[in-house]
């Protein structure tokens, strides 16, 4: 089964103070069950806007995503929340930890949103914790957490769900090289473990290094 | 770990939580905005109902000819003067009336450090009189009435307290109404009083009020002997079955060319008082109006301010899956709770506001108002309050619903 299937995506950003409108385009794009692939692209070529449309928080212009086999509808918002809720976790290159939730109900809330609440839940947040060696900061708020510790507690949340797909938003791009080289491994082993597709997208050649499957982003067509 | 609460509920007090100073503020401005108007309306109805309250069960007061006015507040409220004299022998003219039930005598002229000695007859103790009154004029136990023929003093609960009166103390009083410290030795008269009863508090201006024989009052020396027989006003109480007999007395006591003056009916002039207040009255409608405008703004600038501070909040829910509409639940909990807190501090706000105003008002005036706003009025405030607070958040909750979600996801440039 295809984690992701986008076909004939467009999206156009109108004209905004000192721009011209963009159009934001991709013809085709699968990713297999548990696949990893890297977006490449030079800034401002749309990475992010198709993460976004991917994950439903942006409405395309036309064109079609299917998210584990179910298609992201253009118009019902709630049936696009759902879905995101289900099958996706986002990685955010600022993480977006909500500050007022320790981290275990950072995790939790996610959850919630889901609809996954329970003891097999709760047992499988914790057991994530506990693997990305969170458990002794999980009454923590995120304030209170290194950068690192940040990093994983956005990756905890992204895989909370047992998402089929997660997105990577520039996952590296403030990290040195050690740190860069082993936030991008504990991402790619992580998604493994726990069979879920990942899409990164980025411009950061050391990470690009890393991935198997590389796609490279057209640059911006100007808008019609 | 998160309480199971409905999310809605969870995200609006964790927001409440995470912005807890400005939440305060936002509650104690709608605690004292809101308290004060309630406090505002209440007084309102508090000081109408216990002036009415006030002229206990006379009908009408006889007094020189004069504004009606005045005489109902130096005889019934013991403010200002009597407007001047009226012959001793009223009294029995109108106790012989056959629409009359009772007819008190009242002599003013007299004070001890600022309290009024009112010379009157017994029968204004007269259980008969007050029946059917909320409050009568009671006599403590130990106490006694005072002999007509003596210098003997009743002192209300008030006037009492205040001077630290004891059965058996004695005083000597001081002419005039007003007392002045630097001047009340030359106007003090010779005679000495003895206190020989204390009366219950009445919560009318009687507290207030050293009461004592009539002839005490008119014979005191340095007092005008040509006045020895005259009274400062009646107090008139008509029979039940009296029916217009106060119309015909008034018309014959207020024809043209008369010396006298029957203040009648009593309630009218204290509703014509309440007219001399009627711009304070409006006045305090104004302040009850900005106040609750005022509560309003409260929560719009609370709520937006919130709202500005959490946009990113609210991506980031989203973008984890919250729904649109459970997030607009959550600013209208938001706005719902601080309505709670801040209708809790304004019920407080507006007892403690009344209760120090119905305390300064019985001390000075001896009217005494109810000390808490009455049950229906808080309850109505209070949820007048939440309307707002929901009214205030339907924008916010619009704007949330409606903002886009991929724009606030940035952190803050
Ligand atoms: N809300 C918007 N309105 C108008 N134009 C937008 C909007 N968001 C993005 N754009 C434009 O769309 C283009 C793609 O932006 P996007 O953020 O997707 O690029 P990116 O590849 O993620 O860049 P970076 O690598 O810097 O993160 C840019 O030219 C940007 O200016
Ligand atoms: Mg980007």
């Amino acid at each position: 089964m295809l984690a992701l299937r986008v076909r004939d995506l467009v999206k156009r950003h109108s004209a905004t103070a000192g721009a011209a409108p963009v159009e934001i385009r991709l013809d085709a794009l699968d990713l297999e069950a548990g696949a990893q692939l890297a977006l490449r692209g030079p800034s401002g070529c749309g990475k992010t806007t198709l993460l976004h449309l991917i994950a439903g928080i942006l409405r395309p212009d036309s064109g079609e995503i299917h998210l584990a086999g179910e298609l992201l509808p253009a118009t019902a918002e709630n049936t696009r929340d759902r879905l995101r809720a289900r099958h996706l976790g986002y990685v955010f290159q600022t993480f977006n930890l909500l500050q007022g939730f320790t981290v275990r109900e950072n995790l939790q809330l996610a959850q919630r949103f889901a609809g996954r609440e329970g003891t097999e839940a709760d047992a499988h947040r914790e057991r994530l914790l506990a693997e990305l060696g969170l458990a002794p900061f999980a009454h923590r708020l995120p304030a209170r957490l290194s950068h690192g510790q940040q990093q994983r507690v956005a990756l905890a949340r992204a895989l909370v769900n047992r998402p089929a797909l997660v997105l990577a938003d520039e996952p590296t791009a403030s990290l040195d090289d050690a740190h860069a080289a082993a936030a991008l491994s504990l991402l790619r082993e992580v998604c493994v473990s726990h069979g879920a597709a990942l899409l990164l997208a980025t411009h950061d050649e050391r990470a690009l290094r890393a991935f198997p499957a590389v796609r490279d982003l057209k640059p911006l067509a100007p808008a019609a | 770990m998160i309480p199971r609460l409905p999310s809605a509920l969870l995200l609006a007090a964790r927001g409440l939580r995470q912005h807890a100073a400005s939440s305060w503020c936002a509650i104690a401005l709608l605690a004292l905005a809101s308290g004060g108007a309630l406090a505002a309306l209440a007084l309102r109805e508090a000081s109408a109902r216990a002036f009415a309250a006030g002229t206990g069960p006379f009908d009408a007061v006889l007094g020189a000819r004069g504004s009606p006015l005045q005489i109902v507040l130096s005889s019934l409220y013991h403010l200002e003067a009597a407007p001047g004299l009226v012959p001793e022998a009223e009294v029995d003219k109108l106790s012989d009336h056959s629409a009359v039930a009772h007819a008190v005598p009242l002599v003013l002229g007299d004070n001890h450090e600022g309290w009024r000695l009112v010379g009157t007859s017994p029968g204004l103790f007269a259980p008969e009189l007050w029946q059917g009154q909320p409050a009568a004029p009671r006599l403590l136990a130990g106490g006694r009435l005072f002999d007509p023929a003596r210098q003997e003093i009743v002192a209300g609960s008030q006037a009492a307290a205040a001077l630290g009166l004891r059965l058996g103390d004695h005083l000597t009083p001081t002419h005039g109404l007003d007392y002045a410290a630097e001047t009340a030795e030359d106007h003090a008269h010779e005679e000495e009083f003895t206190v020989v009863g204390l009366l219950e508090p009445t919560g009318t201006p009687i507290d207030r009020v050293l009461w004592t024989p009539v002839h005490a009052v008119q014979h005191l020396g340095g007092h005008d002997p040509a006045h020895a027989h005259d009274l400062s006003a009646v107090l008139v109480r008509f029979r039940p079955e009296a029916g217009a007999a106060g119309f015909m007395l008034a018309q014959n006591y207020n024809a043209p060319g008369g010396t006298l003056t029957l203040a009648w009916p009593v309630a009218a002039h204290v509703a014509a008082l309440f007219e001399r207040f009627a711009w304070a009255d409006r006045l305090m409608g104004v302040a009850a109006a900005f106040a609750a405008a005022l509560s309003a703004l409260c929560v719009v600038i609370a709520l937006q301010a919130s709202l500005a501070q959490r946009r990113r909040d609210w991506a980031i829910l989203r973008a984890i899956g919250a729904r649109a509409p459970t997030l607009g639940a959550a600013i209208l909990a938001e706005a719902l709770l601080l309505g709670v807190a801040g209708a809790a501090g304004a019920v407080a706000v507006a007892a403690g506001l009344q209760s120090l105003v119905a305390w300064q008002i019985r001390i000075r005036t001896g009217v005494l108002l109810a000390p808490v706003p009455p049950a229906e009025l808080l309850a109505t405030g209070a949820g007048a309050l939440l309307l707002t607070c929901a009214l205030a958040a339907l924008w916010p909750a619009w704007t949330a619903l409606r903002s886009p979600v991929a724009e606030h996801l940035a952190p803050p440039a």
